[in-house]
């Protein structure tokens, strides 16, 4: 059990606190309602780029790590689809210094044409480093604009194109930090080493002046799949590989737990059966791997392989998808299913033996809308039931729906 | 606004250890206090390349940890272990073989007897091996598609040579002379009981300690059977100072740059340790601000020393932009000669000492940090007591000391250039 408190401040501001007197540290973590997922379709990139400014320095403080490292500090943000979350990490006798910090850059944040300039050649280098110069790089950005048809959840977090950061401008920048950054798009968990009254009074003192405007939330909308689709392309890579994608719900979605489930009793670990099956007695398989991609929209249930040299694709696609038939044929073992649920358990445990952990997941629930899932959940895989699993295979793993990617080795072309 | 007090960090207290002995005689060192009911085991042998038969022997005797008994499958075994949602992982070392056991309270019994199975029962099935060989080839070829794999792979082979276990490379022909009997061989050999230390960290009371005595500590020694640690091993260092491994039709280049290097022993190791902060060892360093936030040459740079149980490496890496390679390794120089040549400000040592102390903070933060920084002293010989001496040595190391480091270490001509892309 997660003991927290939650109060929104009079800004819009939400904040949770969370006590943990064991540990020297207090962490400061600020998630940002915005994601990759409001960009504009012609302008991608732009909310991750804009999380490398976040640390350009503002009004009132011309460096923002400096001061930080100072105070025995560190930091870090990632940006994904959904959201923008940073984290600073300080001895709880300096609490006040990432507050401080990171209430000015909430409104006060120096963008500028020097830190853009090299900002943005930085994100290209990471473009490269991360997307186009390692093999199968460039695969989420072939599966995400294949299975989604207008979320966007089509491009990556690191953009759609090399040009669309390239050619981001001031402007561009500025606009999107007016219209995201504000106390109400925001939320901030105090974890740690610090009591319930003192968080209060510090979030009041630092972010409770700070005045900004309301952000309207977007609905995306994504029209259901009707028909198979399937792509092919060729690469300088070692080996074939299949990637066998279907969409899947919402993260709030009763769903959601069957969902992550079942690709465990697909893949996680050397006894589920991918590995056994198609790795170890098929061999049809170097590796393979199941998984869901959580996201706060419509999800994407992904079955990834790297198929052994000699191997037919059609076999190795047929026989992905004997076992996805055989989930929805055959109700699952009770024995099978509390393997995986024991592992769930486990997993959850270990991850909430970290401070950052626990504070990262209570603003990540938050978000979407509850942050008391972070004591529900268990509960929730738990009721996962066989029923429940062969239901959620039976809507979900049909050809209508499937959408397989090839990705070849160009001397099979 | 203005930026509030910075205080320092009061004294940091590395808290000692449950010491016990079970009954065969295996230390176990302890630290207690998760507030969820988990336990993580950590049995460390002394072992690893170090002690192999032949190449990619301790590694691959890692990999077919669990791979079956006489009476049981692999798959029979690896379902017994995810039944309880536990983890067994064996991976290998230079100088040790490690094998972890994750669990929840409940299911600790269970846990240890299939981990005693692990230890002792394993026949490393024939079939079992070809498949992993097979696999492990496949594996290469990805992995020989990456540059910052091949620049690390030639590092090693440079800095160490090729017939020293802390520098050969892993290639198919190595992968196939791999077999059943070296793995069985060696995983008698080097997997005893008088070979082994445990560590434990989670939250534990008698009940969880009497249980590992009753399945480790009647774990019984084989007789005839003596742990000798090569120590002939040469270290051929390359003749050749720049290697440049060519990959068409990359748009980056992996670049790493240093040399052989000194332990956790070395009397400069703390204040190097600072000094490194300085260079490349944090988002605030010279060659991020300088290569990074700059010029925005890269995603990233860093520094950083990694220290061995006979040996350690200190090395620069980087990805940047193949046109852009020249003006990066020239900075990189750059920054090694202005350590040498200026005294380092006041303020900037200040800064990277305190974001340090705060780190050496985080290692005491609780049972699984403790354990990781306790482990890793261990096995290079090391009591914890020298993580405080490193605390101070770090607190009072000044700018002339730092200079004098950099004079003594970053000489250009002492580097070893790899460039792969």
């Amino acid at each position: 059990m997660i003991d927290y408190s939650r109060e929104v401040l009079d800004n819009g501001l939400t904040l949770i606190h969370h006590h943990d007197k064991t540990t020297p540290f207090v962490i400061v973590n600020t998630l940002y309602k915005v994601g990759a997922k409001h960009e504009d379709e012609h302008r991608t990139g732009f909310a991750h780029l804009f999380e490398h400014l976040m640390f350009s320095g503002s009004k009132h403080f011309a460096d923002f790590d400096k001061p930080l490292q100072e105070a025995g500090g560190e930091n870090n943000a990632f940006t994904n689809n959904d959201y923008t979350n940073y984290y600073d990490m300080v001895p709880a006798v300096n609490v006040e210094i990432p507050m401080c910090l990171e209430a000015d850059r909430m409104v006060n944040l120096n963008i500028n044409k020097k830190s853009l300039d090299v900002q943005r050649k930085v994100v290209c280098e990471e473009f490269k480093e991360n997307y186009i110069n390692q093999p199968y790089g460039n695969v989420w950005h072939i599966l995400r604009e294949m299975v989604y048809e207008k979320h966007p959840y089509r491009w990556p977090t690191i953009g759609k194109e090399l040009k669309h950061v390239e050619d981001a401008t001031l402007e561009d920048v500025k606009a999107f930090y007016s219209k995201y950054y504000q106390p109400s798009n925001a939320i901030l968990v105090l974890a740690g080493n610090i009591e319930k009254e003192q968080a209060s009074t510090l979030a009041k003192t630092y972010f409770g002046e700070l005045t900004g405007s309301a952000v309207e939330k977007r609905i995306f909308e994504e029209p259901e799949q009707t028909m198979a689709k399937e792509k092919t392309v060729y690469e300088d890579v070692p080996l074939n590989a299949v990637y066998v994608a279907f969409k899947i719900c919402d993260r709030l979605h009763p769903d959601y737990y069957a969902s992550d489930v079942t690709s465990d009793i697909l893949s996680n670990g050397t006894s589920s059966r991918l590995h056994q099956k198609l790795v170890k007695e098929e061999k049809a398989f170097v590796e393979i791997d199941a998984y869901i991609t959580s996201s706060d929209d419509i999800g994407m249930f992904v079955v990834e392989g790297k198929i052994t040299d000699g191997i037919e694709l059609q076999k190795a696609t047929d026989l992905i998808w004997a076992e996805l038939k055989k989930m929805q044929e055959e109700k699952v073992n009770e024995s099978e299913l509390q393997k995986c649920k024991n592992k769930m358990l486990t997993y959850m445990n270990f991850s909430e033996a970290s401070l950052l952990n626990r504070a990262i997941s209570l603003a990540y629930y938050e978000l979407l809308g509850n942050a008391n899932l972070i004591n529900e959940e268990e509960e929730q895989y738990d009721a996962v039931s066989a029923e429940h699993i062969q239901q959620f295979a039976q809507k979900t793993f049909t050809k209508e729906r499937s959408n397989t990617l090839f990705y070849l080795k160009k001397e099979s072309k | 606004m203005i930026i509030p007090q910075i205080h320092d960090i009061d004294k940091i207290t590395f808290p000692n250890p449950e010491e016990i002995r079970l009954k065969n005689n295996i230390p176990l060192f302890g630290f207690n206090g998760t507030q969820n009911d988990i336990i993580r085991l950590d049995l460390i042998f002394n072992s690893g390349r170090w002690t192999e038969p032949a190449r990619l022997v301790a590694e691959s005797t890692s990999k077919l940890f669990k791979s079956g008994t006489a009476a049981l499958s692999s798959f029979q075994l690896n379902e017994q272990i995810d039944s309880y949602g536990s983890t067994i992982k064996a991976t290998a070392g230079y100088n040790t073989f490690n094998v972890s056991l994750y669990c929840m309270n409940r299911f600790l019994e269970p846990s240890l007897q299939l981990l005693k199975t692990c230890l002792t029962e394993i026949t490393f099935p024939e079939h079992e091996l070809e498949l992993l060989q097979k696999n492990a080839i496949a594996k290469l070829k990805v992995s020989q598609e990456k540059n910052d794999y091949l620049a690390d792979v030639a590092f090693k082979k440079t800095v160490f040579g090729e017939t020293h276990p802390y520098g050969y490379e892993t290639n198919e022909e190595t992968i196939r002379n791999i077999t059943q009997a070296l793995l069985q061989q060696f995983y008698k050999q080097d997997l005893q009981p008088n070979n082994c230390t445990v560590f434990i960290a989670g939250k534990y009371g008698d009940t969880e300690l009497q249980l590992i005595d009753k399945y480790l500590g009647e774990w019984t020694q084989e007789q005839g059977i003596k742990n000798t640690e090569n120590n002939g091993f040469q270290v051929v260092k390359s003749d050749r100072k720049n290697i440049r491994i060519t990959k068409e039709k990359s748009v980056q280049a992996s670049i790493i740059i240093g040399k052989e290097f000194f332990n956790k022993h070395h009397e400069d190791y703390a204040s190097f340790v600072l000094l490194n902060t300085i260079f490349g060892g944090y988002f605030g360093s010279r060659l991020m601000s300088n290569i990074r936030e700059e010029k925005g040459l890269t995603y990233g740079i860093h520094s950083g020393l990694s220290t061995l149980k006979h040996s350690g490496v200190f090395s620069i890496q980087t990805d940047t932009n193949l046109e852009n390679l020249d003006v990066c390794l020239r900075e990189i120089y750059l920054e090694m000669e202005r350590l040498q040549n200026e005294l380092i400000p006041l303020k900037e040592i200040t800064l990277a000492r305190n974001y340090l102390l705060g780190k050496f903070l985080g290692r005491t933060d609780g049972p699984f940090n403790q354990i990781e920084v306790f482990k890793s002293y261990f096995v290079e010989n090391l009591t914890i007591n020298k993580f405080e001496d490193f605390v101070e040595t770090i607190k009072q190391t000044d700018a002339l000391s730092l200079q004098g480091l950099a004079q003594k270490y970053l000489q250009k001509d002492t580097m070893y250039e790899v460039v792969a892309g």
